[in-house]
């Protein structure tokens, strides 16, 4: 059951972040709950788990996208692993390094997504679409974090009994 | 890491990834249709998707309510007019035909029918400017149809599943635009452009450094490259650039379209074989 609620709650969001978040913009950029979710499940999760839903999530994201099918659902599946590999280490107990978490791997990601479809591809300027748009990204991500933080909580409070 | 510290799970993991790797290939080499799994996702999320977009509408219509009240008066008004211009349009058209016909012409420009449909999620990359809408092949919609609205180029249709089709739009930072300036017939292309895309404006690039292209100067889609037909307005050139090559000159073009406010768009159905056609 809790994993149906798992997918239930990925796919809101992902419906929420692609859907509703172009009519919430803060500096032009839109928060992405789905990937917050799934950093902080991975953080707090194990491998197995992290790495499925980390999948699911990217190939969701590349049926929205004009990148070639799989990127995002690769670039996730290896995501969720590094950081729930590192999550029974730092950030079990803690929801400031939780928040801190999103906001780094939320970087990550959009670096390392931004690097393939713009900069490598269209010659968009590193350091302008850094600062303007992963950047700012991040922050909104880490602060969104804080209501997904709970929520994963009550999803998996079997598994982290901490936080 | 644990993971890996099992067999299964390292063959899972290098099989997913195998496959991946197969499905980017796949997809970067331009099919015509949207493959299985990219199908399936977008069959699954697309009516979530158009109910959520259905109801941010309906929040935003009742606080834009006197707006849309005015909007209303104003293209019903639009309306008689353009219905006007149609009964002289038809008439043209039936004479045209006419005469086509006796000279035994062949139309070159095709028969262009527009598909309706809704702009129900965008990208989840905030510098994409690509659109997912909820008509796909079902409804007729082909790859590298032209997206329109009613105040000129959305983009064109880069990826399509059974129910929904992707759009990449003039701000994106892969589209590239066959244009030419109206007033003096000058030939440019528009592009899309990051350091650009937070304001919703588009480069123009590679007009002459000798003609005079000058700023409220109207960009229009010139037919060549094989995606767009020609005579769709793009935008209005907003700042011109200087370009340190010397040869050409570089612009700013603000779309007649408004990106930031795009719910609903037209795809112009040609009945063209695009696959015979040269990409743009």
């Amino acid at each position: 059951m809790k994993k149906v609620l798992t997918y239930i709650s990925l796919v809101l969001l992902v419906i929420l972040g692609t859907s509703l978040g172009r009519y919430i913009e803060i500096f032009g950029v839109s928060p992405n709950p789905a990937l917050c979710f799934v950093i902080i499940y991975s953080l707090t999760n194990g491998s197995v788990r992290s790495a499925s839903l980390g999948l699911v999530c990217g190939l969701i994201f590349d049926s929205v996208s004009n990148v070639a099918f799989g990127f995002n659902g690769l670039i996730l599946m290896y995501m969720c692993l590094i950081s729930s590999y590192f999550s029974k280490r730092f950030y079990y107990h803690n929801k400031t390094a939780l928040v801190f978490g999103v906001f780094m791997y939320s970087l990550f990601y959009e670096t390392l997504s931004m690097l393939f479809t713009a900069v490598i591809f269209s010659d968009a300027p590193f350091f302008h679409t850094f600062f303007r748009f992963a950047l700012v990204e991040a922050s909104l991500n880490s602060i969104i974090a804080i209501p997904i933080l709970f929520w994963v909580k009550w999803l998996n409070n079997e598994y982290i009994r901490g936080i | 890491m644990i993971f890996f510290k099992t067999n299964k799970n390292k063959i899972i993991i290098i099989a997913i990834t195998i496959t991946l790797m197969l499905s980017m290939f796949v997809s970067s080499i331009g099919k015509e249709k949207a493959g299985i799994i990219s199908n399936t996702f977008g069959i699954i999320l697309t009516p979530f998707q158009t109910a959520a977009d259905y109801i941010m509408q309906a929040f935003s219509y009742g606080k834009d309510k006197s707006k849309f009240e005015n909007e209303n008066t104003i293209l019903k008004q639009q309306l008689i007019t353009a219905q006007k211009e149609k009964a002289d349009y038809d008439d043209l058209a039936s004479e045209n035909a006419k005469l086509r016909a006796m000279l035994e012409l062949k139309k070159n420009s095709g028969d262009l029918n527009l598909i309706a449909a809704d702009v129900v999620a965008t990208d989840s990359s905030s510098w994409s400017g690509v659109i997912k809408i909820n008509k796909g092949a079902s409804s007729g919609i082909k790859k590298n149809d032209t997206v329109i609205t009613e105040a000129g180029l959305v983009g064109y249709v880069s990826k399509v599943g059974q129910t929904w089709a992707i759009v990449t739009t003039i701000t994106d930072l892969s589209s590239s635009v066959s244009a030419v300036i109206e007033r003096i017939n000058e030939y440019c292309i528009v592009q899309g452009d990051i350091s650009l895309y937070d304001k919703n404006l588009c480069a123009m690039k590679y007009a002459s450094a000798d003609s005079a292209v000058s700023t409220g100067d109207i960009v229009s889609t010139s037919g060549d490259g094989g995606i767009y037909p020609k005579g769709i307005q793009i935008g209005k050139i907003t700042k011109i650039t200087v370009n340190t090559n010397g040869i050409s000159q570089d612009a700013h073009v603000e779309p007649f379209v408004d990106f930031s406010n795009l719910s609903a768009v037209m795809v112009m159905r040609s009945s063209i074989d695009r696959n015979e056609l040269p990409s743009a």
